[in-house]
C-alpha cells in the first residue's frame, strides 16, 4: 500500500513556544529515509530549531513525533513536511496553521487580573480593548480556516501581539 | 460550582439568552446589561480554547467560576436547557370528525375501502341510498384506524355508483 502523507501540528499550552508534529500518514514506502520540516512565516523567513538551515530533520520511523521550540509569539506559518529518499523529495504536504495560544493565555491572564482587581473592568476602554484582542485572534483563525490566507492571518495576529506587547496602554 | 466543561456550555447558552433579552430592548424587555452577551463571549471563548487544548492547565476552575457568576440569573435556565428541558412542547390537537359524512363511490380507494382515520373510535351506521338500507358495524362494515371496509355482498364502489351517509349512532 503506497504512502498517503499527512501530519498534524499542535501548539503546547504549557509551553506555547513549542509545537509538536505527528505523522498521520497511512501506508508505507520503504524508500523514505528522512523527513524534513519547514516552518515558513508570512515574511518568508523560516523558524528552525538551530537556525543553521531552513528546516529541521524529523527522524524516522513515521510514528515518531517531534517537538520544536520555534515560536516567540503568536504566529500563522505554513508548515511543510517533505518525506524524502535521501535528498529527493518523494512526498510533500503543506498546511497553514494558526498558532495563537499566546493570545488566549493573555486573555486568560486578563480575566485572572479581573478576579484579583475587579474594578479594572471599569477602566476606560478596558472591555473594548479586550474585545478587540478577541476579534483579532478570531480573525486570524477565520483567515486560516476559510481564507487559507497566511497574510491576513498573520496581520491579525500582529495586531493582537502588539496589544499584548503594549498591554500597559490597553489594559 | 459546576465543572469547567459544564460551565462552558452554560455560558454559551446564557450568552444566547442574554442576547435575546437585549434584543427585546430596554423598554419592554427584561432589564439586562447590554454588554453581558459580549462579556460572556470574551470571557468564555479563551476558557473554551485553553480547556480544550489542555484541561489540566492551572487556574481554569477559578476562571470557570467567574464565568459562571457572570451568567447570573441565566445560569439556571441555561442548565435546564442543556439538560433537555428547554423550549417545552405543545400537545398536538387531535382532529375531530363531524357527522354526518356524505360520500360517494369516488371517495373509495378500492372496491370496498373508504379511507378515513377519524372514524375509528366512533359508533357509526351507514345508509346506502342505492340500497335504501341502513347497515351497522360488524355486519355491514368494519372500521379500523385507517378507515372503513364495506362488507355488503356485491358492493363494488369501483363499478357502481353509491351515495352513502355515515351517521354517528351514539
Amino acid at each position: 500500500m503506497p504512502l498517503s502523507v499527512s501530519f498534524t501540528a499542535t501548539q503546547s499550552v504549557a509551553n506555547p513556544n513549542q509545537i509538536t508534529l505527528l505523522d498521520t500518514s497511512t501506508g508505507s514506502d520503504s524508500s523514505i529515509t528522512v523527513r524534513r520540516v519547514y516552518i515558513q512565516t508570512a515574511e518568508g523567513t523560516y523558524l528552525t530549531g538551530d537556525g543553521t538551515v531552513d528546516y529541521d530533520l524529523w527522524p524516522l520511523p513515521l510514528a515518531t513525533g517531534i517537538t520544536l521550540d520555534v515560536l516567540t509569539e503568536a504566529t500563522a506559518p505554513n508548515v511543510r513536511v517533505d518525506w524524502m529518499d535521501n535528498n529527493t523529495i518523494v512526498y510533500t504536504d503543506t498546511v497553514l496553521y494558526d498558532f495563537d495560544i499566546q493570545i488566549y493565555l493573555a486573555l486568560i491572564g486578563l480575566t485572572q487580573t479581573q478576579l484579583s482587581s475587579p474594578a479594572i473592568v471599569q477602566d476606560t476602554n478596558y472591555y473594548n480593548n479586550k474585545i478587540q484582542l478577541m476579534v483579532n485572534v478570531k480573525d486570524s483563525e477565520t483567515a486560516v480556516t476559510y481564507n487559507d490566507d497566511i497574510y491576513l492571518a498573520q496581520s491579525s495576529l500582529d495586531r493582537a501581539n502588539y496589544m499584548i506587547e503594549n498591554s500597559q496602554y490597553y489594559f | 460550582m459546576p465543572s469547567i466543561a459544564l460551565t462552558i456550555q452554560i455560558a454559551d447558552v446564557s450568552q444566547l439568552l442574554a442576547s435575546a433579552d437585549v434584543a427585546k430592548g430596554s423598554l419592554f424587555g427584561q432589564k439586562v446589561d447590554p454588554r453581558l452577551p459580549i462579556m460572556l463571549y470574551v470571557e468564555n471563548e479563551p476558557l473554551k480554547k485553553i480547556y480544550t487544548a489542555d484541561p489540566t492547565y492551572s487556574g481554569l476552575q477559578e476562571i470557570a467560576d467567574y464565568v459562571y457568576a457572570l451568567c447570573g440569573r441565566y445560569a439556571a435556565k441555561a442548565t435546564n436547557i442543556i439538560n433537555g428541558g428547554g423550549g417545552g412542547s405543545v400537545a398536538p390537537i387531535t382532529p375531530t370528525q363531524n357527522f354526518p359524512i356524505y360520500i360517494t363511490s369516488s371517495d373509495f380507494t378500492t372496491a370496498t375501502f373508504y379511507p378515513n382515520t377519524r372514524l375509528f373510535g366512533n359508533s357509526i351506521a351507514i345508509f346506502v341510498n342505492e340500497l335504501n338500507q341502513y347497515f351497522f358495524e360488524g355486519t355491514g362494515f368494519t372500521v379500523d384506524a385507517t378507515g372503513m371496509t364495506v362488507l355488503i355482498p356485491g358492493f363494488d364502489a369501483s363499478q357502481y355508483t353509491y351515495n352513502i351517509i355515515i351517521e354517528k349512532v351514539s
